[in-house]
């Protein structure tokens, strides 16, 4: 579905220069829901821009269903980036718009007939559970509702991807696990290939089916979570487990 | 009560001459601001590029407008000209040049700063949405900075305003020259008119900027 193929990216300030991601080899299957973690830094976050080429990397070449996205042109990826959705921390709805006007609005951008707009907005609040919130604004609604709106929006368009960047780091437990349950639903429900970015390891545990352990930009473990968790190899997975044991009280 | 020499504004047409002067500052104040703010919006939106090509020209552009005291801008547009390329421009003309070219400026650095403190998350939903370039600014990117530009143009807007005040050095005659005409005219028989006629000019100038500003405040609650 998505496959890195020796993607390296770095950051250029006037005195520093910061590799992002060296030579990184992945490949996402199909209909799975896919981990990375690592602490801050990792360049966690600029391999999932990656993904949807919001970074462009300078070397190696990004495919998504064997397209070469480093290869087409801005208005091929744009089209190709209305088959990824994405979410983020901070949620990023229009402010000035209602629930139902923002999840329409990629569907305004991809040239959907209002009817069949108004339709699937309906559909997709449903879907995340806030169909009575239709005509609020982002400002009247919880951090938790506001990022089931995102979700709602990210799927408008019928993405295959789903990228999320922290999308649950903003919330509280109770929230964040419902979250992901909707998450998981998506997954199961739609075949909607999941990408997951996360420092907890929580929400790795709770609903990926496979995880990169990423560290100073590079993959420093690839695995299934059973087996990163009970037979973690690279010292960036050992200390992950280890705070995240010592942080709980048990 | 001192005697603030106020009867001179009832001597013949004096209070409508007044206000005739306020009508010319006005009028060249808002041309200017018509002028500047789309330009600037429009330079703002460009200074944000990355090409070092339009960086340099209109950093330099900036600067240069930014250091020189407007007095020095008006006698260079209006005198200069005439001396390098045989221009014949009237004062009001020279001062509408002007006060665009320094609005410009000024208007397209808020404007940058507006842009540029819009948080980088932002751009990048935009484009996560499959939104184009031009989509992200025009829907997402300058609804926001407008918000955050309202008390800044608005400043700026009362000083190109207030600063109509200096054009009389170029010989147009606004509110201020108006003024000191009707000093001059009354000095043996009222000499105390300097008073009542700058209190009263300095009326003109409140009235004609607190709209303006409550304007802004309305808008800022409202855009919120």
């Amino acid at each position: 579905m998505i496959r890195f193929e020796h993607v390296s990216k770095h950051f250029e300030t006037k005195s520093t220069k910061v590799q992002a991601i060296t030579d990184v080899n992945l490949e996402i299957q199909k209909g799975e829901i896919f981990g990375i973690i690592g602490f801050s830094g990792a360049g966690k976050s600029t391999l999932v821009r990656c993904i949807n080429l919001l970074e462009r990397p300078e070397e190696g070449a990004v495919f998504f269903k064997d397209v070469n996205l480093m290869k087409i042109s801005k208005e091929e990826l744009r089209r190709q980036r209305q088959k990824m959705g994405m979410i983020f921390q901070q949620f990023n709805l229009f402010q000035q718009r209602n629930v139902i006007d923002n999840i329409c609005y990629p569907l305004e951008i991809a040239g959907v007939s209002k009817q069949d707009r108004i339709k699937r907005a309906r559909e997709l609040l449903a879907l995340v559970d806030l169909t009575e919130k239709e005509k609020s604004y982002p400002a009247q609604l919880s951090g938790g509702q506001k990022q089931r709106v995102a979700i709602a929006r990210a799927l408008a368009t019928n993405p295959e991807v789903l990228l999320c960047d922290e999308a649950t780091s903003a919330l509280d437990p109770i929230t964040t696990r419902s979250i992901l349950e909707l998450l998981k639903k998506i997954n199961t429900g739609y075949g909607v290939t999941i990408v997951v970015i996360t420092h907890e390891l929580k929400v790795a545990e709770q609903i990926c089916d496979r995880v990169a352990v990423m560290s100073q930009g590079k993959i420093a473990e690839l695995g299934t979570v059973k087996e990163i968790f009970s037979n973690p190899k690279s010292e960036t997975a050992r200390k992950l487990i280890y705070f995240e044991e010592g942080g709980s009280t048990r | 009560m001192p005697d603030l020499g106020l009867d001179v504004l009832l001597k013949g047409q004096n209070m409508v001459r007044l206000l005739g002067g306020l009508g010319v500052a006005l009028r060249i104040s808002l041309l200017s601001v018509l002028i500047s703010l789309p330009l600037g919006i429009l330079i703002g939106v460009v200074m944000t590029w990355k090409n070092p090509v339009t960086k340099v020209i209109f950093r330099i552009y900036l600067e240069f407008i930014r250091i020189m005291p407007q007095m020095v801008l008006l006698f260079l547009v209006y005198f200069g000209t005439t001396r390098a390329f045989g221009w014949d421009l009237s004062g009001e003309t020279a001062s509408i040049i002007v006060f665009s070219l320094w609005g410009t400026a000024e208007m397209s650095d808020l404007v940058r700063g507006a842009l540029i403190s819009i948080p980088k998350h932002q751009y990048e939903s935009g484009a996560a949405l499959a939104l184009g370039k031009a989509q992200i600014y025009f829907y997402i990117i300058i609804p926001q900075a407008l918000r955050r530009l309202i008390p800044l143009s608005i400043n700026l807007i009362t000083r190109m305003i207030k600063t109509t005040s200096l054009i009389l050095m170029i010989g147009v005659v606004e509110v201020l020259k108006v003024a000191q005409q009707m000093i001059e005219a009354n000095r043996m028989s009222s000499p105390n008119a300097a008073f009542g006629i700058y209190l009263v000019v300095f009326l003109l100038y409140f009235i004609a900027c607190w709209p303006i500003s409550l304007l802004a405040k309305y808008l800022e609650k409202k855009w919120r």
